[in-house]
């Protein structure tokens, strides 16, 4: 693979431009779902875990097997003021990330981080109707992002100051739920500006007193420097109580573009338990 | 699409069609059924109010519902759950009155408004018939 050489020179020397994509995502606490009534709140973790399997540039792998894997904990709390306007804070943690990248001899070099993350913190306002056996809201959210991560070679979190404004539409019905929502952000430096779309489709369930839904979501991201990701996968969420509330999902990348030499061909679990008031 | 992709699609897939298979056969709620769900209820116990509150169809997201119903100091918290159940199915609210209390409907239209939903009319029994009284504010009627 010659011609990828220049390519690996440069990510061997400047592994800081090669920057991590999921690190901001859209969902809101709690789980997209709550709370919906006044002087509402609550808090919830997630653990997420990503795997990129191979290095690609464009929509080419180059460098198969030379992977990155990502273990976060996220830390997100929500206040609802009343039903139209709330404000939530993401705080993310870096357990353990390593990546590889092959070596101009033919070796491997790999970098690791750990550490906190940029926060993010949102300001959704809602609009709910209230339809005869049909429910649903419209969601305006401007967000910032706050750099709390310390920089070096590898960072998962970019440390930069960002700005973002998220739309969205979802309805529900006893059986049914449907949601969509687009975003995009800018951020300071050189980390390119993204947009991202979201369609779920979902169908909720109770098994003797104990209800949830499942559903199927479909993200796509493009950035401004060409990356595009489409990944879709299932979501499950279950209500154990009125207060104690559970997600997990897995998500795979079914469509990948890298314009610069980046970790591709993604897969990310998340599991996540959640207390509301 | 990967091997692990076509997985977690067909799982998926597998998952709501098994979900629309078992699926109850259920018609949106009609009037008519929701009439007739709040005449079982009011059937059953005694000393209970029936709501029926507009959009309640998400059993998470109406818990608000019961936290904000349950406050009420007129309200029963020993039955029940925290004294208030909710039917998302036909948007029905139950809930179970202290003894010799009535009930504040103002503050239960209040109480439900701030949970995020509409309260629509009260439903009661009278000899064995259904009544309904009305529970929309005069500002939004």
């Amino acid at each position: 693979m010659p011609s990828f050489r220049p390519l690996f020179r440069r990510a061997a020397s400047f592994g800081t431009v090669i920057l991590a994509v999921w690190s901001v995502h859209a969902d809101q606490p709690i789980f997209n779902e709550m709370p919906r009534w006044d002087d509402g709140y609550g808090a919830q973790l997630i653990y997420d875990y990503r795997h990129d399997a191979d290095l690609m540039s464009g929509g080419d792998v180059v460098a198969k097997g030379f992977s990155e894997h990502v273990e976060t904990l996220h830390l997100e709390s929500v206040y609802t003021w009343d039903k139209s306007i709330r404000a939530t804070v993401k705080l993310p943690m870096v357990l353990d990330a390593r990546r590889e990248f092959p070596t101009l001899d033919g070796g491997k070099l790999v970098q690791h981080d750990s550490g906190i993350g940029d926060a993010t913190v949102a300001l959704p306002l809602k609009r709910y109707f209230n339809l005869d056996a049909r429910s649903g809201s419209w969601t305006l959210a401007p967000q910032v992002r706050v750099p709390l991560s310390s920089q070096d070679d590898y960072s998962v979190y970019d440390g930069a100051w960002g700005a973002g404004i998220g739309a969205g539409y979802e309805t529900e019905t006893y059986r049914f739920i449907f949601a969509t929502s687009v975003s995009a952000w800018r951020f300071e430096g050189h980390e390119p500006a993204r947009a991202a779309a979201n369609i779920d489709l979902g169908l909720n369930f109770n098994l003797n007193g104990l209800t949830g839904h499942i559903k199927w979501e479909t993200d796509f991201i493009y950035k401004d420097d060409g990356y595009e990701s489409l990944h879709i996968g299932p979501k499950l969420y279950l209500r154990f109580t009125d207060q104690w509330h559970f997600m997990t999902m897995l998500k795979t990348e079914v469509h990948t573009r890298r314009n610069t030499l980046d970790h591709g061909n993604t897969t990310f679990a998340r599991i996540g338990l959640a207390f509301v008031n | 699409m990967n091997p692990l992709s076509k997985l977690i699609a067909l799982a998926t897939l597998l998952m709501l069609g098994a979900g629309i298979s078992f699926a109850e056969p259920f018609p949106e709620s009609t009037e008519v059924l929701r009439t007739e769900a709040a005449k079982a209820k009011l059937s059953a116990a005694s000393g209970i109010e029936v709501i029926y509150a507009k959009g309640l169809c998400c059993p998470s997201c109406a818990v608000g519902v019961r936290k904000k119903v349950s406050q009420l100091d007129f309200v029963d918290r020993d039955r029940f759950n925290k004294g208030v159940d909710l039917d998302p199915k036909f948007q029905l609210v139950s809930i179970a009155m202290k003894n010799g209390r009535s009930a504040d409907y103002e503050a239960i239209t209040q109480a439900i408004q701030n949970a995020g939903y509409d309260p629509v009319r009260a439903y009661h029994l009278d000899n064995d018939a259904i009544a309904t009284r009305s529970m929309v504010p005069t500002s939004v009627k």
